[in-house]
């Protein structure tokens, strides 16, 4: 059994080119959004990552449980663009009927023949032993490693440093590739990104009523949000005000030095030969250099040249955005991520404010 | 004498008849709401029997309330045209404690219904049950943005800070306009638990600002673990000026004192003589609550998006926070000349033991909040 390797990063770092990338390359199987998904953007982490064994089916209904968060953005028109199942007409699952976790990311990056693939490895997880929840993904990453013939499987997931302290635990011989990006361009690219809108609002929803408004019917507490938050309960979900809602870049910030952080001390603790750190900027303006250091990480054998040629070709500037917020916002956005440059920096990983 | 009480579960009605219990053998009807699981004689007396404990009270006021409380099942928000048929005694004071603590916009109507329409039904039901005494619960906080001397008289040309404010502004002019009894409008200030065991059953004004501190603290621990531990919040109010906070039970007291009274006064403030600055009082909740006190600032173009934020989240409470008050107390004291009222300073460190009561009960009810992490 081959040991998986992870894409991991805050929020908006780049990790989504770096999947895409890999999904390019033949012998890899880049496993996309998979811990966003069945944790419904990371409010039910404690589930997916169990320390009770459970069995198979049970492991089945984790990954193919049609999320509320998830499929109530779906239903009102504002999932996040990583969503690539297709509710067309004719699909089996539809935004009205809810898609399963697995298939609104993970599979249809791997295939078209998404429901094929969801209906074959449902069977096959069902019918697993009772095991540890770390023993199940182990299965579940070796079982997509087999089925498209590769030699890696890599999973990415948004914002995936949250949970590093968890994979780590989970996968101790697991390879991390890192993915760092500059805490403002990160910061201003969340601001306008659903998925990580929608995060902040369930953690005010969730301080205030005292539970997710989204896997819990008690409304107790509902006296006491604020009016501004009452469009974002399920009962009532506004997609207009959930369009409207905005946050300051700054606040981001904040978050993102906070995953920083918390996350290097983890990553500390990681023998050095399972661990990459890759600045997103480099990899633009170096592609074939970073994209070689990678692959060669991940395994010596995946490096060839013309893969290396065919996935830098996939990289695309962008503009720093922040340069172009007011003076104050600028000033606010640099304090917000002063702390985690400066963490990035005891770690050698240096930016220039 | 007879009485008959509205909001009887509610906190300060609670300790209204704990109090008229302690002070006389008065029969007293007490308005409880129908609820399904149980009738209301059960509830009412549960509760009060909770209270007695809780309290520190003796435990005979619990036989005293099996004896003197009648419970009348009816609401405020509906009619109240029969229930003068289950009250076969001449009531002489009507205690109208019931209201709506609720100031979210969207429950203005709701608001209004309960503290405004209400009232006129507890005014109507007063006229039919011929009362002598009409005794009305409303706030010192009626007087909205004035600043100064704060006479206890009814509240005219005043520009009031929100909804609640607003419907207790209506209530008093419905009462004081009234002219079938004798009426009292009662304005306690900021009601907290009780003074010597600190147990609050209600959780608006300082426990709904410490929630708001708590749940605001954990929101941003989700977005930084940490974070308001090491940074303060700035907040743009008076830190200086009185906050007038007053025990539940001093409430209760002063309120039957006066009732009792031969006074002809009809605004009483039953507000606290020894009262934290609005600095102190922050200081002791935001402690409370696990956060560096805030730094208090001049103008709020020093706010950054947090602290921008977090006013905005507390708009309703930082109303209180500026502006010199004092409330004027010539109406209560002369009722109470004998006693003058109990004495209870509430400095910085008592306000910080009531808010830890509540803190750790906020605490425990976090436990299983989910995990972002």
């Amino acid at each position: 059994m081959k040991m998986p390797a992870f894409v991991i990063g805050t929020g908006r770092c780049g990790s989504t080119l770096v999947s895409n990338m890999l999904n390019q390359h033949p012998e890899i199987v880049s496993i996309s959004e998979l811990f966003s998904l069945i944790t419904d953007l990371g409010t039910l982490i404690p589930q997916a990552f169990t320390e009770e064994k459970i069995d198979g089916k049970t492991f089945w209904n984790i990954l193919s449980c049609k999320y509320p968060i998830q499929n109530t953005m779906l239903r009102h028109g504002v999932a996040m663009p990583e969503i690539l199942y297709p509710c067309l007409p004719h699909s089996r699952f539809s935004a009205q009927s809810g898609v399963p976790a697995l298939l609104q990311t993970t599979l249809p990056h791997l295939t078209e023949n998404h429901d094929e693939l969801f209906d074959e490895l449902g069977e096959f997880l069902c019918n697993l032993p009772t095991a540890s929840m770390a023993s199940h993904y182990t299965t579940l990453f070796e079982w997509f490693r087999k089925h498209f013939h590769a030699r890696v499987t890599v999973e990415r997931s948004g914002g995936a440093l949250r949970l590093i302290h968890r994979l780590s635990d989970f996968f101790p011989e697991a390879k991390f590739v890192h993915i760092v990006r500059d805490g403002r361009d990160c910061a201003m690219s969340m601001q306008k990104h659903f998925g990580f809108r929608m995060v902040m609002l369930t953690f005010q929803l969730t301080e205030v009523l005292g539970i997710n408004p989204y896997h819990s019917n008690d409304r107790n507490n509902v006296d006491d949000l604020p009016d501004d938050l009452v469009p974002f309960l399920p009962e009532c979900f506004d997609p207009q005000a959930f369009r409207a809602y905005d946050v300051s870049p700054s606040l981001y910030g904040h978050y993102w030095s906070g995953e920083i952080i918390e996350a290097l001390k983890v990553l500390a603790t990681i023998p050095t030969d399972q661990l990459i750190t890759i600045k997103y900027e480099d990899l633009l303006r170096e592609p074939r250099q970073e994209v070689e250091r990678m692959l060669y990480f991940l395994d010596p054998e995946l490096v060839q040249q013309s893969m290396i040629e065919q996935l830098s070709a996939l990289v695309n500037h962008q503009p720093h955005r922040w340069q172009n917020l007011s003076e104050r916002e600028r000033t606010l956005l640099n304090d917000a991520c002063l702390p985690g440059f400066k963490a990035l920096a005891e770690h050698n990983i240096n930016y220039v404010l | 004498m007879a009485h008959f009480i509205t909001g009887a579960t509610g906190f300060v009605g609670s300790s209204i008849i704990l109090e008229l219990l302690k002070q006389s053998d008065d029969l007293i009807f007490c308005l409880v709401r129908k609820k399904e699981d149980k009738c209301g004689q059960d509830r009412l007396l549960e509760l009060l029997g909770q209270l007695v404990t809780d309290y520190g009270y003796n435990e005979n006021i619990v036989t005293q309330a099996r004896k003197q409380c009648i419970v009348v099942e009816g609401d405020l928000t509906g009619s109240l045209n029969n229930v003068n048929k289950n009250i076969n005694t001449n009531i002489t004071h009507f205690w109208n404690v019931a209201a709506s603590l609720k100031y979210e916009e969207r429950f203005a109507e709701e608001i209004f219904e309960i503290n405004v329409e209400g009232t006129k039904r507890a005014l109507d039901l007063a006229r039919i049950l011929n009362v002598k005494y009409f005794n009305h619960f409303s706030t010192s906080y009626v007087s909205g943005k004035k600043t100064g001397i704060i006479y206890e008289t009814i509240a005219d040309q005043i520009v009031n800070n929100n909804t609640y404010e607003r419907s207790k502004v209506a209530g008093e002019n419905l009462v004081w306009a009234e002219k079938s009894f004798h009426t009292r409008i009662f304005r306690p200030s900021i009601v907290i638990g009780h003074s010597q065991t600190g147990v609050a059953i209600n959780f608006s004004g300082l426990y709904g600002l410490l929630r708001r501190l708590v749940s605001f603290k954990g929101m941003m621990n989700r977005v930084q673990d940490g974070y308001l531990s090491r940074e303060a919040v700035k907040m743009c109010v008076d830190p200086d000026v009185p906050l007038n906070v007053i025990p539940v039970d001093m409430v209760a007291s002063q309120a039957v004192e006066i009732a009792f009274s031969p006074t002809h006064d009809r605004i009483f403030h039953l507000t606290n003589i020894h009262v934290p600055s609005v600095g102190e009082c922050l200081s002791a909740v935001f402690r409370s609550a696990g956060l560096i006190t805030p730094l208090f600032v001049k103008s709020e173009d020093e706010f950054n998006w947090i602290d921008q934020k977090f006013n905005e989240k507390i708009n309703f409470y930082s109303s209180y926070f500026v502006g010199f008050k004092v409330f004027d107390r010539l109406h209560s004291n002369r009722a109470l000349a004998d006693t003058n009222g109990e004495v209870y300073a509430v400095d910085e460190e008592k306000l910080k033991w009531h808010s830890d009561w509540y803190t750790n009960i906020l605490q425990e009810e976090r436990q299983s909040l989910p995990v972002s992490r």
